[in-house]
């Protein structure tokens, strides 16, 4: 994937470090809740995403799509699931989280995490069960499932959105204010999230 | 209270941008809809189950008038106009026969005590064999 952003040196190896700090929480997140008891099939909360959009609005789309991908591979190599109908539903309605991620991001609208949060989610969604309806049952009437399921990637989405903004500012103030670069991504320096209150961020360069 | 549920707005509305709550709105209408939409796609046939195994299919478009022996006593099913009903006479709570005419995909009324259950099915498999969310 074509890097749109470039940092110096040090903040390179640190956005490395950080890809693989959230991908490791963002590995264990989703072991853990493939232990929930069923909350229904369509109330999975997704929390593994939150560490995704953490790296999406910290870092760039590439540091998403590294977290994300490393999230799925360890995960379902641990799980035993890796290369299964499990496995590619859970590749596809990721990556259609991402491509989400990255349409909400470079759209002219000033989308916040929450907004972003939420179209990912439902473009997992909506992912999984396309690809459920005709790759593994092979039939469209599992589609009309669709919007049921919605509902809660609905809800999941916007909570998450809310509980990366929180993470986000906890991170942006435990770094100290001298350290310049911190957290001015590509994401930041395009849309000023600190004036929308969604992302305070003393370090980062506004444009 | 009236400070607690205003301090959770004021964090709600804090960290979203304004295209963050339109959007919410948006795609909540959105989703709605297609709910409104897709509920109420209409059967095809009727799938009568008895202790658990499928006994009967049938029609959803042609009037017909089953009595089946259920454990409690005999149960009736009764097809008319592009809908279905079950009803019990001897069950505690009538479960299956409060559930009324039934006539959209998936939708199921039973009564489980008396072992029976109809299902409407539009011939097609209608229950995920996958979850949508994956392990």
């Amino acid at each position: 994937m074509p890097r749109h952003t470039h940092y110096p040196p040090r903040q390179e190896r640190r956005r490395a470090l950080w890809i693989t700090y959230l991908a490791a929480a963002a590995t264990v997140t989703h072991l853990f809740e493939s232990t929930l008891p069923g909350l229904g099939p369509w109330f999975k909360p997704g929390l593994a995403n939150v560490f995704a959009l953490i790296a999406l609005l910290q870092w760039d789309l590439g540091a998403a799509v590294g977290v994300t991908l490393i999230r799925i591979t360890i995960g379902s190599l641990t799980l035993g699931t890796f290369l299964t109908p499990t496995f590619l539903l859970s590749l596809s309605g990721s990556l259609a989280a991402l491509s989400a991620m990255a349409f909400m991001v470079r759209v002219p609208i000033r989308f916040g995490v929450v907004g972003i949060s939420l179209a990912a989610s439902l473009a997992h969604m909506s992912a999984q069960v396309v690809v459920a309806a005709y790759v593994i049952v092979g039939h469209p009437a599992l589609l009309s499932i669709l919007p049921l399921f919605l509902i809660g990637a609905w809800i999941t989405g916007i909570g998450n959105g809310y509980l990366s903004a929180l993470v986000l500012e906890r991170l942006t103030w435990y770094h100290s204010p001298e350290d310049e670069s911190f957290g001015s991504s590509h994401y930041s320096n395009h849309t000023p999230l600190s004036k929308a209150g969604t992302c305070r961020n003393p370090g980062a360069r506004q444009p | 209270m009236t400070t607690s549920s205003g301090t959770l707005l004021a964090f709600l509305i804090s960290r979203s941008t304004v295209a963050d709550r339109l959007w919410i709105v948006f795609s909540a209408m959105i989703i709605l809809a297609s709910l409104w939409f897709t509920g109420s796609e209409p059967g095809e046939e009727v799938v009568i189950f008895r202790n658990a195994q499928r006994i009967e299919a049938l029609p959803l478009d042609q009037p017909a008038k089953r009595s089946l022996p259920g454990r409690l006593g005999p149960v009736e099913i009764e097809i008319r106009d592009g809908a279905a009903r079950l009803r019990e006479f001897e069950s505690a709570r009538m479960i299956g026969t409060r559930t009324g005419w039934i006539s959209a995909t998936g939708e199921i009324a039973a009564c489980v005590p008396c072992g029976i259950m109809i299902r409407i099915s539009g011939g097609a498999p209608s229950t995920p064999t996958y979850d949508a969310v994956a392990r």
